[in-house]
């Protein structure tokens, strides 16, 4: 009896002073903190869905190859409410690494959040991929472990640019074309400007800038500026907004009569209830999205399939775009074999994958662009009757743009 | 942009949107008046006053003008309520006391809001969103509907606070409780009123709102500011300052937009506060003041 008491307890030193014998992997955890409570509810719960989505098809076919443990593995998603707020955002982020032992750490949504939250994973060198901020201030810190799967709002602007030039080609805009910019004063609205600068400086010849106006987000009148792009008898307005400066600067400019051939207010446009708001005053209005339900490729289509029959609407960018970061951290892990860190920053880093959802289908992070994916916006114009058909890019392309529009 | 039909154009929708902000402000200056309290709720009525406009109008159709029948006596009820249950314990205690009660109470109505209707932003599908009025420039039917209200409240308000004998004893209050309360008044119960009315003018202003501006539940924050920039230019405590306060404020912001840069709109609201607190605390009825 004694001689067991010593062996237990023999045992029972070496078991604790012993180094921690690895946890068998039985599953892979990927980790989120989203908007799903506070003003950006509604993008949260979609990008619940569309990461829900992703994992749910993956564990479906059996889970990820993890080839150092030589067999499929499930991915268990740990989604926590960040109620809109950076602080918390970063709190539990924070949380989710440290306690919860999350592999990888999928972004929220909204540039103000994701600038915050994406410190994070950089100081604790775990991969974060991100469909939820857009802002190029976000990848302009060189961070290693923060990738971008929105493409940059500059990169939007750009697009915008390169669709007018097809348009001055086809004989439908004036060339040079009088270029009238309003933007937002953040660094929303500031890559946006910056990406219109570019173009316009590198194509003297097409374009002239004749208005270059920023506004204060949140603006209670947009009357000076209205009577601004009236004197400045422009072929072009564009305009970069969040949704309610694009509703009241948009009817303010319907109510001053105001009329271009070309009128765009950068991702916005497509929204339910601006039509319901503005009527017909929506119809031929051009916006760039990240994503967009109409797209043709095989993938998008079944996602949009999918992701209609589980959660119904799929109207806006968030859920597609969800769902392919939910997809790229998956195939990073699968392409590394393995769960380590490293390997799978590596795996990121590296990445051209084909058959994706997104403008393009290609997902790759440039390392010029600080790992931000740089793919070319899908441009839509709104047409009667609540539809619209993609005009921009070709290989995208539902119909030919209307410029100028009828009246 | 110097051209005449372009100053035309800066007078005319300056005095609109300056017959906005003082639609904005009367609730405030009214409770400030007589019970010296900064109601930092005030952003609150008017987004619920706004989200109330649209339940109504996407349920039952009601127009917001229509809608504010119902909503204006409720609103009166709630801020009599209101000051019944929590304010009337603080109002003669330190000042921080009723700020920070009533940021609080700002807090749990935007909270309501979020619960209620979620963090969307939504907006009223009126008839005449677009429809203008030709005045030399198109002017939308909605800011002149607005500008209309806000003359006939600046009338309505004198006419209560001079020619009523609740509207006197709410002044007699505000001058000199004390002396009031000698006098026979009750101030605890004319101060309830003097909160209902303001609430109410609060409310009814959201509704108007509601006409204009996409509703969220931070909807309020930004409105709230700026209407303290509105009072504090007004006098803090006068109807016809509070107008004189707006219309400078609307005239600024949009000579500024238009001869400067838009983006300097807001900068002009809080120069001018900066501005009128060290030189003219006051405000603007101080330069007619011996």
């Amino acid at each position: 009896m004694f001689r067991l008491f010593v062996v237990l307890f023999a045992v029972g030193i070496a078991g604790c002073g012993g180094p921690a014998t690895p946890a068998v992997l039985n599953e892979i955890i990927l980790g989120a903190t989203l908007p799903l409570t506070g003003k950006e509810s509604r993008a949260g719960l979609y990008f619940k869905n569309g990461y829900t989505l992703a994992v749910d098809e993956i564990n479906a076919a059996g889970g990820v190859m993890i080839q150092s443990v030589g067999r499929k593995l499930p991915i268990k998603l740990e989604i926590v409410d960040d109620k809109s707020d950076s602080m918390t955002a970063v709190q539990l982020a924070e949380h989710l690494i440290t306690v919860r032992g999350i592999h990888a750490l999928l972004g929220t949504y909204e540039t103000k959040l994701v600038l915050a939250q994406s410190v994070v994973p950089e100081r604790h060198k775990i991969p974060y991929v991100t469909g939820g901020g857009a802002a190029s201030e976000i990848f302009k810190r060189d961070f290693k472990w923060v990738f971008g799967l929105l493409s940059s709002v500059e990169a939007m602007a750009a697009t915008f640019m390169d669709w007018l030039a097809v348009e001055q080609d086809a004989g439908h805009l004036a060339r040079p074309a009088r270029i009238a910019l309003a933007w937002e004063n953040t660094a929303h609205g500031q890559d946006f400007r910056a990406g219109t600068e570019q173009r316009v400086a590198a194509h003297a010849d097409r374009f002239t800038l004749v208005m270059n106006e920023a506004f204060e987000l949140n603006s209670k009148d947009f009357t000076p500026l209205m009577l601004k792009l009236k004197a400045a008898t422009a072929d072009v307005f564009m305009s970069d907004t969040h949704y309610p400066d694009f509703v009241l600067q948009h009817k303010t400019y319907l109510q001053m009569g105001l009329t271009h051939p070309v009128v765009a207010y950068g991702p916005r446009g497509t929204e339910a209830d601006a039509r319901a708001t503005l009527g017909d005053g929506v119809n031929y209005l051009v916006s760039g999205q990240w994503w967009t339900q109409e797209l043709p490729y095989p993938e998008s289509r079944a996602f949009v399939k999918n992701y209609t029959a589980k959660y119904g609407d799929v109207s806006s960018y968030y859920p597609g775009l969800a769902y392919e970061t939910a997809r790229t951290m998956i195939a990073a892990i699968q392409t590394a074999g393995t769960i380590e860190r490293e390997p799978v920053r590596q795996a990121l880093a590296a990445m051209d994958r084909d058959g994706a959802i997104l403008p393009g289908r290609r997902v790759y992070f440039p390392a010029k662009t600080g790992n931000q994916i740089d793919n070319p916006s899908v441009l839509v114009q709104n047409m009667p009757g609540g539809t619209f058909r993609i005009v921009y890019p070709p290989d995208a392309a539902t119909g030919a743009a209307l410029v100028p529009p009828p009246r | 942009m110097t051209d005449s039909a372009t100053l035309a154009s800066v007078v005319i929708f300056g005095v609109l949107l300056g017959g906005v902000y003082a639609a904005m402000a009367y609730g405030l200056g009214l409770i400030y008046g007589v019970m010296r309290i900064v109601n930092l709720a005030h952003g609150a009525v008017l987004m619920l006053a706004a989200y109330a406009a649209y339940a109504l109008n996407t349920r039952f159709g009601l127009d917001p003008l229509v809608a504010s029948i119902v909503i204006v006596p409720i609103s009166y009820g709630i801020g009599m309520l209101l000051y019944s249950v929590l304010v009337r314990r603080v109002v003669h205690g330190p000042p921080m006391a009723s700020l920070l009660l009533l940021f609080g109470v700002g807090l749990v109505g935007r909270n309501i809001a979020y619960l209620i209707w979620t963090g969307d932003d939504r907006s009223i599908a009126l008839s005449y969103n677009l429809t203008t009025v030709d005045l030399g420039v198109p002017v939308p039917v909605t800011k002149l509907v607005i500008f209309g209200f806000a003359l006939a409240g600046t009338a309505a308000l004198y006419a209560f606070l001079h020619w009523t004998h609740t509207g006197r004893a709410m002044r007699a209050v505000a001058r000199d409780p004390v002396a009031a309360e000698l006098a026979g008044l009750s101030a605890d119960r004319i101060s309830a009123r003097a909160f209902g009315v303001g609430t109410a003018l609060a409310a009814f202003a959201g509704v108007l709102l509601s006409m204009l501006y996409v509703i969220n539940p931070e909807f309020g924050s930004a409105l709230q500011l700026k209407t303290f920039c509105i009072i504090v230019l007004g006098g803090m405590d006068s109807i016809g300052g509070i107008l004189a306060g707006a219309l400078t404020l609307g005239l600024a912001e949009t000579a500024a937009g238009v001869y400067g840069g838009t983006a300097w709109q807001d900068l002009v609201s809080f120069i001018l506060l900066v501005g009128i607190l060290v030189t003219r605390p006051g405000g603007l009825p101080s330069f007619f003041r011996r």
